[in-house]
């Protein structure tokens, strides 16, 4: 630091001495020429000789030093400053400027502010920022309460599908069983031993679809959770893959499209989906021969994941039905499962999936899967009781 | 400043909280984003009231009742477009050196990281380094971040990342730095250890979304 000639002191009035506020003469040069002690005390340094560009804290001070100094502000206002030395800083205070003769400096006179208020001020400011940081944890856990109310209700109306399906679809066989297992009553004409052989058989095909009935309602309860490592998916060579585990029949062609993403998912919904989809557009087929389409359109957030087939189509009454659990339009050979599968798959991933189609005009399943997985790593609320 | 902004500072200048409120209302109404109020809006708005401070033309009562006011425009403002999201990965603690009137840029950061769906924690003015290391400690955050406006403040903050590096952690957290401090000179944020420094609240959003965020959510 450049060494400054000393100044000359000058001594203060026993009036200023006394002043309950910081008093400190400063000349035309900007350097202190005298003190009260009390900024020498706060600051814990010796401020006589100093210049005032080392005694406030920040350029904006000095800002406001410079234009006392000049005396281009002639008003009679109060100026806020800071002062500042090594690593003390004191809150701002304010003073008035006492202008001497010309190239005689000035005084800078505090104005003292009642410790009472000062105490009161910065609680008042301490409230206030507890204050808002409340009504943020406020908004943040109001926010996560509405999610999680959603979430169950989603929750609450699935369990009640859920066990409607199970009581009323999985009776069918039951009573079908029933039926053939009937032995040779009163009302009945005895079985000869070829009919007891063709019921016996169709008591364990029964058995057997119920079988995957309650396995397909153990996949369907199971799809909720999630959980599982994302993984960066080239989709389209996982669905080519998909292609050839299906081992599409001669007169069915399935073309992928060249520019399907590469997407971070859990792997094993995401294959579930598109295996549901493209096996049943090879199950429902019209005549022998298909053309399936999988392609992709790029929808902001998410992606727009269309399957398309040319088969027999499904009529408006049957598309309200194609997602319900054990739904099927061939009892004998689907489970009512697939569809039903995919949308929970979908929707457990903050997708959506839909159809378009009309008898006789082909099917296109839209699957919307967002870009960025979401809540893979979250717990699932408690009330999910089906996904249990 | 866009005329909101002019708008808005008037009614701070004014210490009118309910018009405060009626200009901000307005502009989310007309669709305005809530990150565009922060920095199109607040931001330049705060920026002037500290102008006039040291044009000496606001006192420091007046300076401290528009920061209350824009707090809770900040608390209105953030409570009508927040939506809770589940997949909140990375985890960010806030603290700041100075004191309350200091810490609108700090909370503007939390709030605006909170729209990219991080979990932000924030500690308000003048936390002890002890009680900040031990948070981080619990928390394991990706990042912390501090801000200091004025240079003694630094010091403050260069002891806080001293105790963060020295204390015995499963990972480091990235920390930021900002404020007016390190405006001037922005290498100074390296020379106390800190691994990045924003101009603005945006700025930083960016730089810990590439620097943090896109790594902690990847697989």
């Amino acid at each position: 630091m450049m060494t400054l000639p000393a100044p000359p002191t000058v001594a203060l009035t026993v009036d200023l001495a006394e002043w309950p506020g910081i008093v400190i003469r400063i000349s035309a040069d900007a350097r202190v020429m005298a003190t009260n002690g009390r900024l020498d005390a706060l600051l814990g340094v010796d401020i006589v000789g100093r210049s005032m560009m080392e005694l406030l804290d920040h350029d904006s001070s000095w800002q406001k030093w410079e234009r006392i100094a000049s005396g281009s502000d002639t008003s009679e206002r109060v100026w806020e400053l800071i002062f500042g030395a090594s690593d003390r800083v004191l809150d701002t205070g304010a003073y008035s400027v006492m202008r001497l003769g010309k190239n005689e400096g000035c005084w800078l006179i505090e104005h003292p502010t009642p410790p009472l208020l000062s105490a009161l001020a910065s609680e008042v400011a301490l409230v206030n920022t507890d204050l808002a940081m409340a009504q943020r944890t406020l908004v943040i856990e109001r926010a996560r309460l509405a999610g999680a109310l959603i979430e169950v209700e989603r929750s609450n109306s699935a369990l009640d599908e859920f066990a409607h399906a199970v009581s009323h679809d999985l009776k069918a066989p039951l009573r079908a069983i029933r039926e053939y297992a009937d032995v040779p009553g009163a009302s009945r004409m005895a079985k000869t031993e070829a009919e007891s052989a063709r019921d016996f058989r169709r008591i364990g095909e029964l058995a057997s679809r119920m079988r995957r009935m309650i396995d397909g309602a153990l996949d369907f309860a199971r799809a909720g959770q999630s959980g599982s490592r994302l993984e960066t998916l080239d989709t389209g060579a996982l669905l080519r893959d998909i292609v050839v585990f299906l081992a599409p029949p001669r007169g069915v062609t399935i073309r992928i499209a060249p520019d399907l993403p590469v997407l971070d998912v859990e792997r094993v919904p995401f294959e579930q989906v598109f295996r549901n989809l493209l096996s049943n557009a090879i199950t429902y087929r019209r005549g022998d021969n298909a053309h399936v389409e999988v392609s992709v359109l790029d929808a902001g957030a998410q992606w727009e994941f269309i399957v398309a087939d040319d088969g027999p189509g499904i009529s408006e009454l049957e598309q309200q039905q194609i997602w319900r659990l054990f739904h099927t339009s061939r009892p004998g050979e689907g489970t009512g499962v697939g569809l039903a599968l995919v949308k929970r798959i979908v929707e457990s991933q903050q997708g959506t999936v839909s159809v378009r189609s009309a008898p006789g005009a082909g099917s296109e399943f839209r699957v919307r899967w967002p870009k960025q997985a979401a809540g893979s790593q979250g717990p699932r609320s408690a009330g999910d009781a089906v996904t249990r | 400043m866009t005329s909101t902004s002019s708008e808005f500072l008037a009614v701070l200048r004014r210490g009118d909280r309910r018009a405060a409120f009626r200009v901000i209302d307005e502009a989310l109404d007309a669709g305005t984003e809530l990150r565009e109020i922060y920095l199109g809006v607040v931001q330049p708005a705060m920026r002037e009231i500290g102008r006039l401070w040291q044009e000496n033309e606001l006192t420091v009562a007046e300076e401290h009742l528009a920061t209350a006011i824009v707090q809770l425009v900040m608390g209105r403002a953030f409570e009508r477009v927040f939506v809770w999201r589940d997949s909140r990965t990375p985890v960010l603690i806030a603290a700041c050196a100075d004191e309350e009137r200091h810490q609108i840029g700090l909370r503007m950061l939390c709030d605006l990281l909170e729209m990219e769906g991080w979990d932000t924690m924030y500690l308000g003015a003048s936390v002890p380094i002890e009680s900040l290391v031990d948070l981080v400690r619990k928390h394991e955050p990706d990042a912390v971040a501090m801000s200091a406006t004025i240079a003694p403040h630094v010091v403050r903050v260069r002891n806080a990342i001293a105790a963060i590096r020295a204390a015995d952690l499963p990972k480091q957290p990235v920390v930021a730095v900002g404020g007016r401090a390190f405006l001037s000179d922005p290498s100074l944020a390296t020379r106390i250890g800190a691994d990045l420094t924003a101009a603005d609240a945006s700025d930083a959003v960016r730089l810990l979304e590439e620097q943090v965020g896109r790594r902690v959510r990847a697989p």
